[in-house]
């Protein structure tokens, strides 16, 4: 360090600067990042094991249920074997059953598949909904605060106070039992809990160094919040994502149990779950199946959240 | 402005300073002093929500405040932890909004400047702070943290343009401008004090307040950074106040020097006299009671101990704030407030019963 | 006066990732009935581990103390079991800490705090405690006692806790005290009042007082010997007065010459030590301070210095101490 002189110094990064950049062609810039992409999962999986395991399984779970209908060859809202029947039973019309039938004599397998399409959808939109929302009011409330930071608050209160099914309930049932609108609902719930939590930890990085730092430079109000506050709050947003799916399905699947949610025949494992209960003894394979899905999507997403924010925070990448 | 050193080879848009066409209102004309501070005050209230019933509570942290800082020079300001020295730095640069009083900076009023005047402000006035760790955002690269004041006033115009004035500035603090991809965490406290350095003079300031910046540091790496701000003083004629506790350090980079006990400035001296033949009570007691590092000067110093801890800002006692720890203090110090009085060439004291106090 | 500490190539190791953190690496010295002995360094340098490590205070999964000896009133404090340790802690010997407002329990009054101590070592009765805990006070300079010990920790000022923690850690009479950077978070005027209130204490109690700290005037005004840490070893000893008349290690003289004196001549600029601290996962080899060593010679990167006796008292592990010594210097 003490014979790096100031010229020495200008004169290296001159001459890193002036090497000219290499223009690319669109087939090698793809396939440029294209490995550069393996490389980056490849990374990933080693340092995260369980992550990368949660991702994959993530991964497979919505591939398959994209593709449902090119996986089975049966329809998800007929009758096409005898009631209950066991897994691997045959169906009327040929054609195997993995899974077995419902209480209507529909295919299990393929209802899983098509009520995994519902349960995702749900399940993921319906956080990311809450907890965007959530954060950019948890994030305005700490930094401006004030009047705006009061009314804020007090609007969360009142979210608060209303028992989360019921405000789903009546939010369905004043508006419709289609499933953007069964999202709103479920979203709405978690946008309380988000904000509180985003705002402490907003008030806490409002008073860092570094943000005053910024007012010190002169940096508009925008800037700091969009390219600081929001990406220092990411961790906290991560985990509280991973933690709403769960809650989102099972939101959903309270819902339909009660009549007020998706309407049927269109299956989701909630409510598939919910109409098995009563067929505990006489077909716990209906039950099994969208528990045990539930139960694995659910514990994917934390897995894979929590790799990903780990993976995003530049502390604990090392040395670049 | 006259040349600004090291500054005269970058382009005229990043150092030419507005000059300002309507200065709010004048301050002694003196086209020597950079900042001037009349009367300043800042309090904060304490308790939060609507209270209805009781008159709030005030931390009176800077509690009636005037100085001077004169350009190219270095005002040290000491002062023990709540003597209103932090809360001074930061109003003088409007982080904080003063109670009453005026802080002018080259003429311009700064507590009542417009928006648009205070962002011509910024970018000749910065600020370095204490802790190498907090003061820089742990998710962004130290050449964006470096680079983002450009981007900010919009200071150059081309990426080349910004990546090269990135790569001077820390070629200039003295680190290596190839790892300016790397994260704030992959470098030691020194390492990082110096990048906050680069990033206050990316917009070319003429003054900056440094507001504890070797305290956070090992012993062994305070030096470098004491040098390294007392060189780019130097090649870039920067005017700067220097706050902290340490003495040793104060003494060693200032021109004057500010003792402040409790929002107030009880002292003003220059180096020599300060520490040679201190004036105020409450200096001579600070000043003994930093150990130095000779045992046997140690065991012959004399010792002034104060009684008692310092009192709370927010009931600060009447009259001279010191009084309840003073080993001379006399009935007439409760009833009076001392103003600061210049009582020799380079010395001003706030003490009613000091030497020359008013006589000067 | 005889030793009451003796420690003896003294080991802690941490674990980090797939690295070994050799935080303290083979240090030897000894404490003196009554003396005050302090330890110098700056951060990372093994000094809070090495107290630390006398207690048996070091976190178990990460850490571990690979080899050496802790002897303490005749037996080898690193050999205890868990209940016999805890009895030495806060009974033969006291520590005061850093921090006072984490090292008290904020939501237990002051009483209840002073009054553990004796009653778990001593067997104090409730009364026989309350009346200690009110002479403690008197005696660390608190006024109005009796008020004082139904408080909680918040109500007191930085200086007033420290002062509750140090009678806190004498109110069992130790031999030992250990005061692991007890006035960095004060202000300097309240620190010269703790400080000389613990000097004097320990004086009057005949009791020997360990100082950890970075501070080198703290330590000009207030030690009687000194050692030196750096990167996990102890680099020079000796008596106060050896150390800052006639520094004989590199490090040493570089610390004392790169800090601005209060009383010395105002020099156009400081000398500091180039460099930084080295990384203790990552040590480099031979004499850890060599990448910074102004002296250094190629012996100095490939053999660790063996220890020079330049007296009785004052020793220094460099293979250019003699010369340092002798003020041959470049």
């Amino acid at each position: 360090m003490a014979d790096l002189t100031p010229e020495k110094l200008s004169q290296d990064a001159a001459r890193k600067l002036a090497e000219p950049v290499v223009p690319r062609t669109l087939k090698t810039a793809i396939t440029a990042n294209v490995t550069s992409a393996r490389k980056t999962i490849w990374k990933f999986s080693k340092a995260n094991p369980s992550g990368a395991i949660g991702g994959g399984v993530l991964l497979v779970i919505i591939v398959m249920a994209l593709f449902a209908s090119l996986l089975t060859p049966f329809r998800f809202d007929r009758s096409v074997g005898s009631r209950l029947a066991p897994m691997g039973s045959e169906a009327r019309a040929g054609g195997e059953m993995y899974l077995g039938a419902d209480e209507i004599g529909r295919d299990v397998f393929t209802r899983t598949l098509h009520g995994g399409r519902t349960s995702l959808y749900v399940g993921l939109a319906a956080p990311l909904i809450g907890v965007g929302i959530g954060l950019v009011l948890g994030i305005s409330s700490a930094y401006f605060g004030g009047v705006i930071d009061l009314t804020t608050q007090r609007v969360v209160d009142a979210l608060l106070i209303v028992p989360g099914l019921v405000l789903a309930m009546v939010i369905t049932l004043s508006f419709g039992f289609s499933l953007q609108i069964v999202i709103i609902a479920i979203s709405i719930n978690m946008i309380g809990g988000v904000s509180r939590v985003i705002r402490s930890h907003a008030l806490a990085l409002r008073e860092s160094q570094y943000v005053e730092a910024l007012r010190a430079m002169g940096a508009s109000d925008t800037r700091i919040i969009f390219k600081h506050l929001i990406p220092n709050s990411f961790a906290p947003a991560m985990v509280l994502f991973a933690v709403s799916v769960g809650g989102a399905i099972t939101t959903e699947a309270s819902l339909s149990f009660l009549g007020l949610g998706i309407a049927p025949p269109r299956p989701s494992w909630g409510s598939m779950l919910s109409n098995a209960q009563q067929y505990f003894r006489t077909g716990i394979h209906i039950v099994l199946v969208p528990g045990i899905a539930i139960g694995v999507t659910v514990l994917a997403v934390n897995l894979f959240g929590d790799a990903l924010r780990d993976a995003l925070d530049p502390r604990l990448r090392g040395r670049s | 402005m006259l040349g600004r050193g090291r500054y005269s080879g970058w382009s005229d848009e990043l150092t030419q300073v507005t000059a300002n066409p309507n200065p709010s209102t004048s301050s002694g004309g003196d086209k020597d002093t950079l900042v001037d501070v009349q009367d300043l005050k800042t309090h904060f209230s304490v308790g939060s929500g609507l209270r209805f019933w009781s008159t709030p509570d005030y931390v009176k942290a800077v509690d009636g405040v005037s100085f001077e800082i004169k350009r190219g020079e270095t005002l040290g300001l000491v002062g023990e932890s709540g003597c209103g020295k932090t809360t001074l730095g930061r109003t003088l640069l409007r982080l904080l909004e003063s109670t009453s009083g005026d802080v002018y900076y080259d003429g311009l009023n700064v507590t009542t400047a417009s928006k648009s005047e205070l962002r011509d402000f910024r970018r000749k006035a910065q600020i370095i702070f204490q802790d190498p760790y907090g003061s820089l955002d742990p998710r962004q690269k130290v050449g964006d943290i470096v680079g983002e004041p450009l981007l900010v006033h919009n200071l150059t115009k081309t990426k080349a343009e910004y990546r090269s004035r990135v790569s001077e500035l820390f070629a200039l603090v003295g680190m290596n401008p190839s790892h300016m991809t790397r994260y704030p965490h992959e470098f030691s406290g020194g390492q990082r004090q110096r990048i906050g350095i680069a990033r206050a003079l990316a917009v070319t300031p003429e003054f900056i307040v440094c507001d504890e910046p070797v305290s956070a540091l090992d012993v062994s790496i305070q030096a470098q950074i004491i040098n390294l701000l007392e060189t780019l003083q130097e090649e870039l004629n920067l005017t700067y106040l220097f706050v902290a506790h340490d003495l040793s350090v104060v003494r060693h980079i200032s021109d004057r020097i500010a003792v402040m006990y409790l929002g107030h400035v009880v002292e003003v001296a220059t180096p020599e006299v300060l520490y040679e033949n201190p004036s105020h009570p409450y200096t001579r007691a600070l000043l003994s009671a930093v150990p130095l590092p000779d045992p046997d000067l140690e065991a012959t110093r004399e010792r002034i101990p104060l009684i008692g801890d310092v009192p709370s800002p927010l009931n600060p006692p009447p009259g001279c704030v010191f009084n309840t720890r003073c080993p001379i203090a006399t009935d007439d110090c409760s009833k009076i407030i001392p103003e600061l009085k210049q009582t020799h060439a380079d010395r001003s004291v706030a003490c009613i019963h000091a030497e020359g106090y008013g006589s000067y | 006066m005889p030793e009451i500490l003796q420690i003896k190539d003294l080991r802690t190791y941490f674990r980090s990732e797939d690295t070994i953190v050799k935080a303290v690496d083979g240090i030897s010295y000894g404490i003196e009935q009554g003396e005050t002995l302090a330890i110098v360094g700056e951060s990372g340098c093994g000094k809070s581990v090495s107290a630390l490590s006398i207690l048996g205070l070091i976190p178990a999964p990460p850490g571990w103390i690979e080899s050496g000896e802790i002897i303490f009133e005749g037996r080898d404090l690193l050999r205890l079991s868990d209940s016999e340790i805890r009895k030495v802690r806060g009974g033969s010997i006291g520590m005061v800490f850093q921090e006072p407002m984490s090292s008290l329990n904020p939501v237990m009054s002051i009483e209840r705090q002073m009054t553990e101590g004796v009653r778990l070592h001593l067997g104090y009765t409730k009364g026989q405690a309350r009346t200690r805990a009110i002479e403690m006070l008197e005696m660390v300079g608190i006024p109005d006692p009796e008020t004082q010990l139904g408080r909680h920790p918040h109500h007191f000022s930085g200086g007033m806790r420290q002062r509750v923690m140090i009678a806190m850690a004498l109110s069992c009479g130790p031999k030992l005290i250990i005061a692991d950077e007890p006035t960095t978070a004060l202000d300097v005027t309240v620190q010269a009042q703790i400080l000389d209130l613990m000097k004097q204490l320990c004086q009057e109690n005949d009791v020997a007082l360990m100082i950890i700290t970075h501070n080198l005037g703290v330590v000009a005004r207030y030690a009687d010997r000194i050692n030196i840490m750096y990167a996990g070893r102890i680099i020079e000893q000796g008596t106060a007065r050896e150390i800052y008349r006639n520094p004989s290690h590199p490090y040493s003289l570089g610390l004392l010459r790169s800090v601005p004196r209060l009383d010395g001549v105002r020099s156009e600029k400081l000398e500091p030590i180039e460099g930084q601290p080295p990384d203790l996962g990552d040590l480099p080899s031979g004499c850890h301070f060599n990448p910074r060593c102004r002296f250094a010679l190629d012996r100095c990167t490939t053999e660790y210095p063996s220890i020079v006796d330049l007296n009785d008292s004052h020793k220094s592990a460099c293979w250019v101490a003699e010369d340092i010594a002798a003020g041959v210097t470049n």
